[in-house]
C-alpha cells in the first residue's frame, strides 16, 4: 500500500524530529489561518498517491493571505495524472541552500534493500544516475547486518557530500532502514532531504509504501488512512483471491497466477481481449470460487467468463461445487466454459455434469477459443 | 535419475499436523516418499500420520538423520521454520507457503545463501521427481516417467505443461517449481545447473513469466552449460498483462522498463532458445530435441 506524502511523515515524525509535518487539510481557510500563524510564505502540497505534482501545477507557494486562498481553491479538486486533489498538505517555507535524494528500497538484482543516496536531489534520481553517475551511492544493505557505517561513511564522502554533514547523515540513513525493516517498508524515499541556510537538515517531503503481505503485524499503518475506499481489487483481496481490472470482456477466473496469466495470453492468442485477472489461490475454497465468480460476472463489460483450474492444492471438487452452487442460485448472465483438471478433477466434472447444464473441455487452447467464440455471440 | 531430491532421500515436514500439512504428507507418503518425521512446536513427543512429530528441526535431524525438509506453515512463522531448519543443519529445503513479508523473504534468501542450503521456494509447488519421491503438492496423476527436465516459476502453469507433456508420449525426470515470488532460493541459473549434470535428463523446459530478470540472467549462463544448451524450450507467461500491476505473483510486476516479456523473449532467443508463444507448441519442440 502507498502512503499520500503527509502520512509517510506521520509515519517518520516517530522516529525523526526534523520532518515538515505542517497542516492537513480540505479547507482552504484553514489554509489561510495556518499560514497567518506560522508566517508566510508557505508552501501548499497537493495531496495525490502520484509523482509528478509540481510539474502538474500541484505545488505552490503562497507569500499572503490571498495567494493562500487562490492556490489552495485551485489545487483542491485538481486532476493530477486521474488522481483528483481532496487534501491539502500545508508547511513553512523553508530557505534551502542544497538538495539531497535519500531512498530505501528493494532491488530484486542483489535480492536486497538497497540505499540510494546523491547529492544531487529533488530532481529525477534516474536522470542523475545517467549523467553523473559518480555522485550515486547505490549500497545494497547485508540483511543479515546491520548498515556498515564505516563503509557508508566513506561511500558518502566519496560522492562529495561535505564532511561537516556526513554524521548527521548517516544518523538519518541508519535510523531510515531500522524503521523501512521495523515498519516493513519495501520503498522509502526521501526527495528532497533538505540542507537549511541554517545548516539544519530537513525531510522536506517522502514517498513510502508497505509490504501488503504484511498487514497481519502492520495494522497499524493500514488503519493510517480512514478514508481508504474500498476498489474492487480490495473487495477481491477480503474474499481471499487476486483480481486485477483490465479492459477486455471476456471474464477469467484461475488458479495460480502463472496460469491465469497463460489464461490471458490463450485468450488473446485466440483473438480475445481479457477483462480481468482474477486468481483464486491455492486451496480455494467453494465460498471463495462463488464470490470471484460473482465478482468477474459484475463487471457489466464481461459477455463471456473462462474458468480454468488445474488442482494442485486447489481441489476440483471443491471448485466445482462453487461453481455449481453459482449458477443454480441464479442463471448466469453470460456463457461460462470450463477447464478443469488435476487433483480430483473427476469428482468435480461428476459434480458440473450432474448439477448443471455448463459443458466442459480439458484442453486450454480450446477452452480460450469457444471463451471467445461464446463471448463475440 | 533425479535432481536434488532422490527415491531414498528423507524427509521432514515442517507444518506436517496442520490441514496443508497433513493432506500433502499423505500424499507424498503415498507416492513413496520417505517422509521420517514431522516438525511442529509444541507437538514434540506426539505422533502424526504414523510418524514422529518433534518440536524443533535439530531434534528431528539428529532422531532420523534426513538432510531434507519440507515447510508448510503459514507465512507469518516461515522466516523461524526456516532458521530452525538451517541451524538444524538440513541442506535442501522446499517452501511451499505463500504470502511471506518481503523482509523476511530477503533474511530467509541471505540466511540459506549463506549457509550453502539449496531452497526451492517459497511460494513454490515444490520438487517431483517422477518414480521416486515428491516433496510439495504436485498431483501424481498427471507425471509419466521421462527424460525432461521442467523448471517454472509458476505452480498451476507447471502442471499445465505436465499434462501437455505426458499426454504428447513424453515424460518428466524431475519437475521443479521455484516460485514466483521476489526473493526465491534456487532460480533458472541453479537449476538448469543441476539438469545439465544429470545425465538421464536430456532436454529441460522452463517456464518463466514476467518481473525481475532471472530469464535474462539464465540467458546468460545457457551457452556454458556442458550437454543441455542446445535441448532447451522457454516460455514466457504474462505477454499480455499490463505494467505495473501486480498479477498474483509478488515478482510477477513489471517495473519500469525491467521485467518485460520482450526483454526476456529476446534474452532466450538470443541463447538460441526457441520461445513459443504457446503453451501447447511445447511438447513438439521437445520431441525434435529428444529423437
Amino acid at each position: 500500500m502507498d502512503f499520500k506524502e503527509y502520512q509517510g511523515k506521520q509515519v517518520l515524525a516517530e522516529r525523526f524530529e526534523n520532518v515538515a509535518l505542517g497542516l492537513v487539510t480540505s479547507d482552504p481557510n484553514a489554509v489561510v489561518s495556518y499560514g497567518c500563524e506560522i508566517g508566510f510564505p508557505i508552501v501548499i502540497k497537493a495531496q495525490v498517491l502520484i509523482g509528478g505534482r509540481g510539474k502538474a501545477g500541484g505545488v505552490k507557494l503562497a507569500f499572503n493571505k490571498d495567494e493562500a486562498i487562490q492556490i489552495s481553491k485551485n489545487i483542491l479538486g485538481m486532476d493530477i495524472k486521474g488522481h483528483k486533489v481532496e487534501e491539502l498538505l500545508v508547511s513553512k517555507a523553508v530557505d534551502i541552500k542544497d538538495e539531497w535524494y535519500m531512498s530505501i528500497t528493494f532491488d530484486r538484482s542483489n535480492r536486497a534493500m538497497t540505499l540510494i543516496f546523491s547529492i544531487e536531489g529533488g530532481v529525477d534520481i534516474e536522470q542523475v544516475a545517467h549523467e553523473s553517475p559518480e555522485k550515486v551511492i547505490k549500497m545494497p544493505i547485508n540483511p543479515l547486518k546491520d548498515i556498515e557505517i564505516l563503509k557508508l561513511e566513506k561511500e558518502l564522502l566519496g560522492s562529495g557530500l561535505k564532511s561537516k554533514y556526513v554524521d548527521e547523515v548517516v544518523k538519518i540513513i541508519d535510523s531510515s532502514y531500522r524503521l523501512v525493516v521495523d515498519k516493513d517498508l519495501t520503498l522509502l524515499e526521501v526527495n528532497p532531504l533538505v540542507l537549511t541556510e541554517e545548516d539544519e537538515i530537513i525531510i522536506l517531503d517522502c514517498k513510502m509504501t508497505v509490504d501488503d503481505t504484511a498487514e497481519f503485524r502492520q495494522s497499524n499503518l493500514f488503519n493510517l488512512d480512514p478514508k481508504k475506499e474500498e476498489s474492487r481489487e480490495q473487495l477481491a483481496k477480503s474474499q481471499g483471491f487476486s483480481y486485477v481490472h483490465l479492459d477486455g470482456d471476456i471474464g477469467i477466473v484461475g488458479n495460480g497466477a502463472g496460469l491465469v496469466m497463460a489464461t490471458m495470453d490463450a485468450v488473446k492468442n485466440a483473438g480475445g481481449d481479457p477483462a480481468n485477472f482474477l486468481d483464486i489461490g491455492g486451496g480455494a475454497k467453494a465460498e471463495v470460487v462463488r464470490n470471484a465468480l460473482k465478482l468477474v460476472e459484475g463487471n457489466p463489460k464481461v459477455k463471456s467468463i473462462f474458468i480454468n483450474v488445474f488442482g494442485g492444492i486447489t481441489r476440483g471438487d471443491e471448485v466445482a461445487r462453487g461453481i455449481a452452487d453459482v449458477v443454480n442460485e441464479a442463471p448466469p448472465r453470460v456463457p461460462i466454459v470450463i477447464r478443469l483438471t488435476g487433483t480430483r478433477s473427476e469428482e468435480g466434472l461428476e459434480i458440473l455434469k450432474n448439477e448443471t447444464d455448463l459443458s466442459v473441455t480439458d484442453v486450454m487452447d480450446e477452452a480460450a477459443e469457444s471463451a471467445v467464440r461464446l463471448g463475440g455471440q | 535419475m533425479s535432481i536434488w531430491l532422490k527415491r531414498n532421500t528423507k524427509v521432514i515436514v515442517q507444518g506436517m499436523t496442520g490441514r496443508e500439512g497433513t493432506f500433502h504428507t499423505k500424499n507424498m507418503i503415498s507416492y513413496g516418499t520417505k517422509v521420517v518425521a514431522g516438525v511442529t512446536p509444541g507437538k514434540e513427543n506426539t505422533t502424526h500420520l504414523d510418524l514422529p512429530v518433534f518440536g524443533n528441526c535439530s531434534d528431528a535431524v539428529q532422531e532420523t538423520g534426513s538432510k531434507s525438509s519440507v515447510i508448510f506453515v503459514p507465512a507469518r512463522f516461515c522466516l523461524a521454520a526456516v532458521k530452525d531448519a538451517v541451524d538444524a543443519g538440513v541442506k535442501f529445503l522446499v517452501v511451499i507457503s505463500e504470502g511471506i513479508p518481503l523482509h523476511d523473504e530477503i533474511k530467509i534468501g541471505a540466511l540459506v545463501r549463506k549457509n550453502n542450503v539449496t531452497m526451492v521456494g517459497p511460494n513454490c509447488p515444490g520438487i517431483f521427481s517422477v518414480g521416486e519421491a515428491s516433496m510439495g503438492i504436485m498431483p501424481e496423476s498427471i507425471f509419466k516417467k521421462g527424460n525432461i527436465g521442467l523448471v517454472s516459476r509458476s505452480g498451476t502453469l507447471t502442471y499445465e505443461l505436465v499434462d501437455l507433456i505426458s499426454r504428447a508420449g513424453l515424460g518428466i525426470s524431475t519437475a521443479v517449481g521455484i516460485g514466483g515470488d521476489r526473493v526465491i532460493g534456487a532460480r533458472f541459473i541453479e537449476t538448469l545447473k543441476a539438469f545439465d549434470e544429470d545425465e538421464e535428463t536430456s532436454a529441460i523446459a522452463m517456464v518463466g513469466e514476467i518481473g525481475g530478470s532471472d530469464e535474462e540472467e539464465a540467458a546468460e549462463i545457457i551457452p556454458s552449460l556442458k550437454r543441455l544448451s542446445k535441448k532447451i524450450v522457454g516460455f514466457i507467461g504474462g505477454r499480455t498483462a499490463p505494467p505495473g500491476k501486480a498479477m498474483g505473483h509478488a515478482g510477477a510486476i513489471v517495473e519500469g522498463n525491467k521485467g518485460t516479456p520482450q526483454s526476456k523473449v529476446e534474452a532466450l532467443e538470443n541463447a538460441g532458445i526457441l520461445v513459443p508463444e504457446k503453451l501447447s507448441e511445447i511438447p513438439g519442440i521437445l520431441k525434435g530435441f529428444i529423437d
